[in-house]
């Protein structure tokens, strides 16, 4: 459904911005980017929608590119990207601003009551959106992606700004669009909430994506601990303050031998796979934040 | 389409400048009558006791100097004596409320003015007698009136009289009113970029969605203000002659139409002037990206006719004249050049073809812009 092929991105005083990304995304998906502040994501985001050119590399959506005015406006009915909060029209309601996606992207198969009663905004929605609070606009964008009701879409920091209450219903919601046979991807920092959710995780370095985990697969299990890594053979330091070493290979007695050992000496450790928080903290440990 | 009409159409209503402008011209409207009676606006006697006293200026001017016994500053001594005594029989008729020889002095101190001004009153360092289309409205309107025998009106009394003064000046704000209306017309759309930036709607429909949306509101505006105008002075003093002959340019010289006809032809006109400033005001956005700069610039562009007249008949194939209405309608412009693209049809024309030029141009540039 979505296809990048060997997109490359200079900016004038940054070059490789984007360095051949290779992507490949289908219906019925949820794909999680993500990166420090500053590596390019929300610059993929806008190449995906044609709102900067890649000089390199092609975007096709369904396989047709950005090749005319008139292709683009067909590709652009195929996809819809989440709003910033700051653009919203202050004087006009929220409802309006769902009903003009919804007609804008012909939205006939999902009510925008509906949508308004799921995402409990019966309260505010007939308000100027000027009188919304950050969690109000936060749920507003959101509620007007669903509108439009596109087999893709790009959301970039959805849950910024929403309690937990909000942040669980907000998931639940995209488990049901990719029920629904859409390709979401979304761009979070919230890493333990997203990893409840995508089937598959891309990380973005250096204009690169350095690493591609399937939710699918099951995960290779570590032995994690603090401190020296030394204190475990062929332990390695993970991150700044987490030590791992792979299970695979290893039997149940020898494992527990290794905990025991850890807990005896009073070091903090857990068994199970690596998170994408320790992932992130493993991967972007030595960037310095791009402005 | 709709849905882009839709919004486009919330968010210029809903905008507080735009409500502002909307009942700061309907006040307009309301308070004309009153101004117009304060100020003696259309008074037939103030009228008068003002061509006097130019008269006597300009007279005053030309006794001054050493006039020569014959040459062209001796014919402007003799054009203006003339004016000079013709106003004086004028001005005794209508002490005695005599209207036919009120009528019949007018017409010929009109004809001795125009001819006056075809001559262009060699000597005088700058005349402020009437210009050849201002006296040949006043011969026109006089010769209707006397051939029909019907009466000058006096003063703004009355809906008609409040009208026939209001229209110039309504033509005369009409391209501030909608410059302003219409001056952040694609800004609107660029402060809610993420909201609009990938919509599946071509360039061209957003363009005509915000044009459509920005006449709506100044028509309305005219419209209200024309009611305010109209209910008020019929409140005054009644209906009045609603028909009342007006000059205007129409084809390559100025002539009569009824009242009601050149209020339908300045609406229309008001159709063409607006739909061609919103369509400049999108070019224009998109190449200075901020409001008050587009503002200065279309205001710019709005002076240019007022302060060069003579640029603006030598580039008449540009739409200058078309953004001074009340120059085109009441002939000034077509009067020394004798052309008909400076008239009411002739500027419409143009108008009509540089929007569509400036459509063609703004979905040209907005289609190059990225991010």
């Amino acid at each position: 459904m979505l296809e990048l092929e060997h997109i490359h991105l200079d900016f004038p005083d940054k070059p490789n911005v984007l360095a051949d990304i290779n992507l490949q995304a289908d219906g019925g998906e949820i794909v999680g980017l993500v990166a420090p502040n500053g590596m390019g994501k929300t610059t993929l985001l806008k190449v995906i929608l044609n709102r900067l050119h890649p000089s390199n590399g092609a975007v096709r959506i369904q396989e047709q590119g950005y090749t005319s005015q008139a292709q683009t406006r067909k590709n652009h009915a195929l996809i819809c990207a989440f709003p910033e909060q700051s653009d919203l029209y202050g004087d006009l309601s929220g409802r309006a601003h769902m009903q003009f996606y919804a007609d804008c992207w012909q939205n006939k198969t999902k009510s925008i009551a509906e949508i308004i009663t799921t995402l409990n905004m019966d309260s505010y929605v007939d308000r100027p959106t000027r009188t919304y609070s950050l969690g109000m606009k936060q749920r507003l964008c959101f509620a007007m992606v669903m509108a439009a009701n596109t087999p893709v879409m790009l959301l970039d920091e959805v849950m910024n700004g929403l309690d937990p209450l909000n942040v669980a219903m907000i998931s639940e919601q995209l488990r049901r669009l990719r029920a629904e046979g859409k390709l979401v991807l979304i761009v979070s920092h919230l890493l333990n909430n997203l990893q409840t959710y995508v089937d598959r995780t891309i990380f973005l370095k250096d204009g690169h994506f350095v690493l591609d985990i399937d939710a699918h697969t099951v995960p290779a299990q570590y032995l994690k601990f603090s401190g020296d890594p030394a204190q475990v053979s062929g332990a390695t330091a993970y991150t700044e303050t987490m030590n791992t070493l792979p299970l695979a290979g290893l039997d149940g007695a020898r494992v527990g031998a290794l905990a025991s050992q850890l807990f005896t000496a009073g070091v903090a450790f857990t068994v199970g796979p690596l998170t994408l928080e320790e992932q992130f903290s493993h991967f972007y440990a030595q960037a310095d934040e791009h402005v | 389409m709709k849905a882009i009409l839709r919004l486009d159409h919330g968010a210029v209503w809903r905008s507080r400048k735009n409500r502002f402008l909307l009942v700061l011209w309907t006040v307009i409207g309301i308070g004309f009558v009153f101004a117009a009676q304060t100020l003696q606006l259309g008074d037939l006697k103030a009228t008068l006791s003002r061509s006097h006293a130019l008269i006597q200026i300009n007279a005053g001017q030309i006794e001054s100097m050493v006039v020569p016994t014959k040459g062209p500053k001796r014919a402007t001594a003799i054009a203006i004596n003339r004016q000079a005594a013709l106003f004086g029989q004028t001005y005794a008729r209508f002490m005695f409320d005599d209207e036919a020889g009120t009528q019949d002095g007018l017409i010929a101190l009109a004809k001795a003015q125009v001819k006056g001004a075809q001559g262009g009153y060699p000597g005088l360092k700058a005349s402020s007698l009437p210009s050849e289309a201002a006296a040949t409205r006043t011969l026109l309107v006089t010769q209707w009136l006397r051939q029909h025998g019907q009466p000058l009106i006096r003063q703004v009394s009355d809906a008609g009289s409040s009208l026939t003064q209001a229209w110039p000046l309504w033509l005369a704000l009409l391209p501030i009113m909608a410059l302003a209306i219409a001056c952040d017309g694609w800004l609107m759309m660029s402060e809610h970029r993420t909201v609009t930036a990938t919509l599946p709607v071509g360039l061209g429909a957003q363009a005509v969605s915000k044009v459509l949306t920005r006449l709506g509101l100044t028509l309305l505006a005219m419209g209200l203000s024309g009611a305010a105008t109209l209910i008020v002075g019929a409140l005054s003093g009644g209906w009045g002659h609603l028909s009342y002959p007006t000059a205007v340019a129409l084809g390559d010289q100025l002539q009569i139409l009824p009242l009601g006809a050149v209020l339908g032809l300045g609406l229309l006109d008001a159709v063409l002037v607006t739909l061609f400033i919103a369509s400049a005001m999108l070019v224009v956005n998109v190449l200075t990206r901020n409001v008050y700069l587009s503002a200065m610039t279309g205001a710019a562009a709005l002076a240019l006719p007022w302060l060069t007249p003579g640029l603006t008949r030598a580039l008449w194939w540009l739409p200058l004249a078309g953004l001074a209405p009340s120059r085109v309608f009441d002939g000034t412009l077509q009067a020394q050049a004798g052309n008909w693209a400076l008239g009411i049809e002739g500027s419409a024309l143009l108008l009509v073809l540089w929007t569509l030029i400036m459509l063609g141009w703004f979905r040209w540039l907005a289609a190059r812009q990225v991010g």
